[in-house]
């Protein structure tokens, strides 16, 4: 181009530019602040909808059984890492609710609509999603059973199936009097949660005596029942009606959180607040008409009166899978799956693994385990379907915002050798703080969802 | 556990994701009144000073604002901070405060950034004819009071 034409490009320019109203200069400005638009929408629509960070060209079929936090979480990070793998989710549930929420609901302190999504929005399109729940493991044969007789077989297997709550085994007890007659129990559905709001309401209000139960085994979140107990309590201060009720709270041993620093602090704080404790108190039975609770202790069996009582059931892996080849027949972790603790690899079948609740492993059947399990088995699934060896470990680690007042909270964040592991160094573990109640109250559903994206 | 960059930017992506759309549309509106003061300002005298202050404090307000509510915005109180809470609310404040400074600037720079209207081109109206300005009288004496003798 000569320099002729230069200059006539540029007294184009110019005009055009003058035409519109601007300077050179100006045209500079606007371009430079487009050019950061443009830089940022492109950044945000990268995080929206990320590509695969690498692709392992398969043609394995992946069953995933259970679409909650863990299975989906599963399911979008194996779309994203293989190319070419059949991956297949089995969930009937449309529905998805935010379970480290429900404490939230039953105290009062959310509505119930934050809880609700629907699955639909996290299954990436790549993914078959069966609406069906599997109600046979065959894992000698490679395949699973669901409800509709449909035989579906794998290649790898994913169990992602979370825990079954045992209503049944405390007599007298089942879902429907959740929110009747001074029942509570939050550990189930955001409904069930709801309703317990009310009965804790009421009892608030008119206090009484309140009964907080802890039941024996593994169960998930097992803070929640402390953080129920605490919560109630500073409603009822809030409210000014402390001194209308008499609180107690029984766990099945003689402990009341694994982690030790975290156990001393509870063992000061709850007497302080006039919280009596009930060491080797599992809950046996409840009779809801004469409103008392029978606890299985050492010295026999003891039966008690309540206005309020949180009840938490026991748990275990679902009744399929619980009885399947797949689950430990040895304890501790008898009926759940039995995986290898650190790389989460079943540990007689080498192309099965786990994530989430349904683990036998020593702590954790928590939101924060699942983030820190995932990446960790969808790794060492794909090394093993590449032929390595697995070489990702999860260290155990899990967390609990133990939500202390209203508006105060311990974040407590542990691995399997239960010392604190804090992922912001300075917020202390030890002390109840104003920012981890603002995690819990604000945050953490939005690092749910980006978990779920697999994202985190 | 240790969050990286990218996922922490994720969760504040996923914290806003239900209000993308509104912040997009200010943005945007930010942008346009930002392109509309840079072509209404050709050839005026610009002020950048004075709407510069008064963003800083627009912006000092809401760091006050939100010094002051963000414990009860939050169901707790200034009762329940210690040590680290104090920090981060300062943070949060100065975040929230920066935020909406650079957010009310592009309407401020509208409202307060013109100082003066552009001066008319002479040239191009050949056909106007100028009027003869009549000839400045002389400066009278100042009129001094007579003081009697």
């Amino acid at each position: 181009m000569s320099s002729q034409d230069d200059k006539r490009v540029k007294d184009a320019v110019d005009r055009a530019l003058k035409g519109a109203g601007l300077s050179r200069r100006d045209f500079l400005k606007l371009s430079s602040g487009g050019a950061l638009l443009a830089g940022a929408a492109a950044g945000t629509g990268s995080l929206l909808h990320s590509p695969p960070a690498r692709a392992v060209s398969t043609n394995a079929r992946i069953v995933i059984v259970g679409a909650g936090a863990a299975g989906l979480s599963c399911a979008t990070r194996l779309a994203r890492e293989l190319d070419g793998a059949d991956v297949i989710l089995i969930d009937r549930r449309q529905d998805h609710y935010y379970q480290p929420g429900l404490t939230l609901v039953g105290t009062g302190v959310w509505q119930t609509e934050k809880l609700l999504d629907r699955n639909r929005r996290y299954v990436p399109s790549s993914v078959n999603w069966v609406h069906d729940m599997v109600i046979e493991y065959d894992p000698d044969n490679n395949r699973v059973v669901t409800e509709t007789g449909q035989v579906i077989e794998y290649d790898f297997l994913m169990v992602a199936t979370g825990v079954q709550v045992n209503y049944s085994v405390i007599e007298g007890m089942s879902e429907n009097l959740i929110g009747h007659r001074g029942v509570g129990c939050v550990y189930d559905r955001p409904e069930l949660a709801e309703r317990t709001w009310q009965a804790v309401d009421h009892f608030v209000n008119e206090g009484g005596i309140g009964l907080f139960t802890r039941p024996p085994g593994d169960m998930k979140c097992a803070g929640a029942p402390l953080k129920v107990t605490m919560l109630t309590e500073s409603r009822m201060k809030e409210r000014g009606t402390r001194d209308r009720a008499e609180m107690h709270y029984l766990p099945p041993g003689t402990s009341l959180f694994s982690q030790p620093h975290t156990e001393d602090f509870l063992r000061r704080n709850l007497p302080q607040r006039d919280i009596h404790i009930h060491w080797d108190h599992p809950l046996k039975a409840i009779d809801p008409d004469r409103k008392t609770a029978t606890f299985k202790t050492p010295l026999g069996d003891e039966t008690l009166d309540y206005d309020f009582i949180h009840v938490v059931p026991p748990m275990s892996a679902p009744d399929a899978l619980r009885y399947s080849p797949l689950a430990a027949q040895e304890a501790p972790f008898r009926g759940w799956l039995e995986v290898d603790r650190f790389t989460l690899q079943h540990t007689r079948y080498p192309n099965v693994f786990g994530a989430g609740d349904v683990n036998g492993v020593p702590v954790g059947k928590t939101a924060a385990s699942v983030k820190a399990q995932v990446p960790v088995a969808v790794e060492n699934m794909i090394q093993i379907i590449q032929g390595a060896t697995p070489t990702a470990a999860y260290d155990g680690y899990t967390s609990c915002p133990l939500i202390t007042e209203l508006g105060q909270a311990i974040l407590v964040e542990f691995d399997y050798d239960l010392n604190m592991k804090p992922s912001f160094p300075f917020i202390s573990p030890y002390q109840e703080h104003w920012v981890p109640w603002v995690m819990k109250d604000r945050l953490l559903l939005a690092a749910y969802k980006a978990m779920l994206r697999g994202r985190i | 556990m240790a969050f990286s960059i990218m996922g922490l930017l994720a969760v504040v992506l996923e914290f806003f994701r239900g209000w993308l759309w509104f912040i997009g549309l200010f943005l945007l509106l930010d942008f346009a009144l930002t392109f509309y003061f840079l072509k209404r300002s050709t050839g005026c005298r610009t002020c950048w000073v004075l709407p510069a202050y008064v963003t800083i404090g627009f912006g000092v307000f809401i760091f006050i604002l939100s010094m002051i509510t963000l414990p009860t915005i939050t169901k707790s109180s200034w009762a329940a901070l210690s040590g680290i809470d104090y920090l981060a609310l300062i943070g949060a404040s100065i975040g929230f405060g920066a935020l909406f400074a650079i957010l009310a600037f592009p309407f401020i720079l509208n409202l307060l950034g013109i100082r003066s209207r552009p001066r008319p081109d002479n040239t191009g109206q050949a056909t106007r004819t100028e009027t003869p300005t009549p000839p400045k009288a002389p400066p009278q004496p100042a009129m001094t009071e007579k003081v009697a003798d």
